[in-house]
C-alpha cells in the first residue's frame, strides 16, 4: 500500500468535554470527520484528522485552528484548554504496521504462543498455540495471563489432569492446557462474544473437537457441581473472585490447585483472605506490573461441597 | 478476565467500508490494535447500514485486545443533513452557511440523547446548538 509523504497528523490536544466542539473545527477546516484517542490514564483526548499537508501550509493552518477555538473558547470558557498539533506521519502499510506490538512468547521450555504470521519454529517438544490479538481478552501479554500460562505450565502431571478456565476470554488458558496434555478441558465465559472468539481459536489450533468453549456466568453456577477439576484458572475481578468464592472453590478437585488473577496488588490481600479463609493455603505468588496472582492448593481442612464425579475420566 | 481499559479511540466510518487506511490505520495501529480484525467486525455488524456514517467506540485493554460499539450518527452529520449544506462554514461565527429550525434540533436530540453525556433534553439541546453555531449554522423558529 503506497502512503503519500505529507500524510500529516492535524490535531487538539484536550478535554474529554472538549471534544465534540473541537471536532466540528477541525471537520470545518479540512472537510474531514475526526477521530479521538482518549488515554484513560491522563484523562485527556486527542482528536485528530489525518490529511495530505504540505509543510509549506502547516503555519497556516495551525494558526487558523488557533484562531477557531479561541472564538469558540470564548463563547464556553468552561471547556477548558485546548492546544493545536500538527505532525507528520510516518509512511506505514498500517495493514501490518501493528503488528510490531506482539511478540513471540514463550512459557518455560514446554509452551510457545505466537501470533499467527510469526515465522519462528519452535524447540523440540515445545508445543505451539497460535493466537491472534483481537476482540476477546487474553493474548498473553498480560500479566495476569502470563501468570495463569506459568501455573497450567507448571502445575501439569504425567498421569494427566482436568482443567477449567473460568472467564475464559480469548481461550488461551484452556487451549495451551489442551495442547499440553489436560484432558478434559473446559473454558466458560458469560460473554457469548468471548465463547466465539475462542471457538474460533479453538479450531485455528485444531483444538475444536477437545475445546468446546461455553457460555456459563459464574455467579449463576450451581453451588454443588456436577464436575470438578484438577486445575481451575479463574482470571476475572477481585470483587468476583470473592463474591463467588465458595461457587468458584467447589469446582476445585480433592488436591487439586485454583489459580487466582485479575487482581491488582492493592486487592490481593483480601482476595487471598478470602479464600484462606476456605481453608486454602497459597503456594505461589507473583507480582507483574500493578497486578499480583496466586496459585492456591487444597488443604486437609478446606470446605468443600460434595462433588458428584471428578471431570477427569478414571480419577 | 482482568480486563483494564487503557484507551477509547473513536471513529466514524462508512458502514462496511471499515479498511486499514487513514483514519482507521494510523488511529488504531498507533494503538496497536488488530487493524484487520477490527475491520472484519466492523464491515459485518454495519453491513445493513449501508450509506451510513457509524460513529464507534473501541476500547482497548490492557493486552490490546478491544471491544467496540456503534453509535448513532454525529450531529454535524445531522445538523448537515437537516440544514441541507455540505459541509460546516470555516469560518462559523462571520460567515453563516445555513439554518436549521428548533423543532429539527429537538428531533437531533432525540436521536443523540442516548450517547450524549447531557443529563437532560434541554441540556442536550443547548449542547448541539452549540455545535450548529460552531458550524455556521443560525438556529431559527
Amino acid at each position: 500500500m503506497s502512503v503519500a509523504s505529507n500524510l500529516r497528523q492535524v490535531s487538539f490536544i484536550t478535554g474529554v468535554e472538549a471534544e465534540d466542539l473541537v471536532g466540528v473545527l477541525l471537520e470545518n477546516e479540512l472537510g474531514m470527520t475526526p477521530s479521538t484517542h482518549t488515554d484513560m490514564a491522563t484523562g485527556r483526548s486527542t482528536v485528530s484528522v489525518y490529511a495530505e499537508l504540505p509543510k509549506e501550509q502547516v503555519a497556516d493552518l495551525r494558526r487558523r485552528l488557533k484562531d477557531s477555538w479561541d472564538a469558540a473558547h470564548e463563547e464556553a470558557p468552561h471547556l477548558g484548554e485546548a492546544v493545536v498539533r500538527i505532525r507528520k506521519v510516518r509512511p506505514l502499510d498500517w495493514a501490518e504496521s501493528w503488528k510490531r506490538h506482539f511478540r513471540p512468547l514463550e512459557i518455560g521450555s514446554s509452551l510457545l504462543i505466537k501470533p499467527t504470521w510469526s515465522r519462528r519454529r519452535p524447540h523440540s517438544g515445545q508445543a505451539v498455540l497460535q493466537l491472534d490479538p483481537g476482540l476477546s481478552f487474553g493474548t498473553g501479554q498480560h500479566a495476569t495471563t502470563h501468570f495463569c500460562l506459568t501455573q497450567v505450565v507448571g502445575l501439569r502431571r504425567p498421569e494427566g489432569q482436568s482443567l477449567l478456565d473460568l472467564g475464559c476470554g480469548s481461550g488461551i488458558l484452556a487451549l495451551a492446557g489442551a495442547l499440553l496434555g489436560y484432558d478434559p478441558v473446559e473454558a466458560w465465559d458469560f460473554d457469548p462474544e468471548a465463547v466465539r472468539i475462542a471457538a474460533e481459536n479453538a479450531t485455528l489450533n485444531g483444538l475444536g473437537a477437545r475445546v468446546r468453549p461455553a457460555v456459563k456466568d459464574v455467579t449463576q453456577l450451581p453451588l454443588v457441581p456436577d464436575e470438578r477439576f484438577d486445575v481451575v484458572c479463574a482470571n476475572l475481578m477481585h470483587d468476583l473472585l470473592i463474591a463467588e468464592r465458595v461457587r468458584i472453590s467447589a469446582r476445585v478437585a480433592e488436591k487439586g490447585h485454583l489459580v487466582l488473577a485479575g487482581i491488582l496488588t492493592s486487592q490481593f490481600t483480601a482476595v487471598s483472605s478470602a479464600y484462606l479463609g476456605l481453608g486454602w493455603e497459597l503456594e505461589e505468588s507473583a507480582t507483574g506490573g500493578e497486578w499480583t496472582s496466586g496459585c492456591f492448593r487444597r488443604t486437609a481442612t478446606t470446605k468443600v461441597s460434595s462433588n458428584r464425579r471428578s471431570a477427569r475420566p478414571g480419577a | 478476565m482482568a480486563k483494564k481499559v487503557t484507551g477509547m479511540v473513536k471513529l466514524q466510518i462508512s458502514a462496511g467500508q471499515a479498511n486499514p487506511a487513514p483514519p482507521v490505520g494510523p488511529a488504531l495501529g498507533s494503538q496497536g490494535i488488530n487493524i484487520m480484525a477490527f475491520c472484519k467486525e466492523f464491515n459485518a455488524a454495519t453491513k445493513d447500514k449501508a450509506g451510513l456514517v457509524i460513529p464507534v467506540v473501541i476500547t482497548i485493554y490492557q493486552d490490546k485486545s478491544f471491544t467496540f460499539i456503534l453509535k448513532s450518527p454525529p450531529a454535524s452529520v445531522l445538523l448537515k443533513k437537516a440544514a441541507g449544506i455540505a459541509s460546516g462554514s470555516k469560518i462559523p461565527h462571520k460567515e453563516k452557511v445555513g439554518k436549521v429550525t428548533r423543532k429539527q434540533v429537538m428531533e437531533i436530540v432525540k436521536i443523540k440523547l442516548p450517547d450524549m453525556n447531557a443529563s437532560n433534553e434541554e441540556a442536550a439541546f443547548r449542547t448541539v446548538c452549540g455545535t450548529a453555531r460552531n458550524m455556521g449554522i443560525d438556529i431559527v423558529g
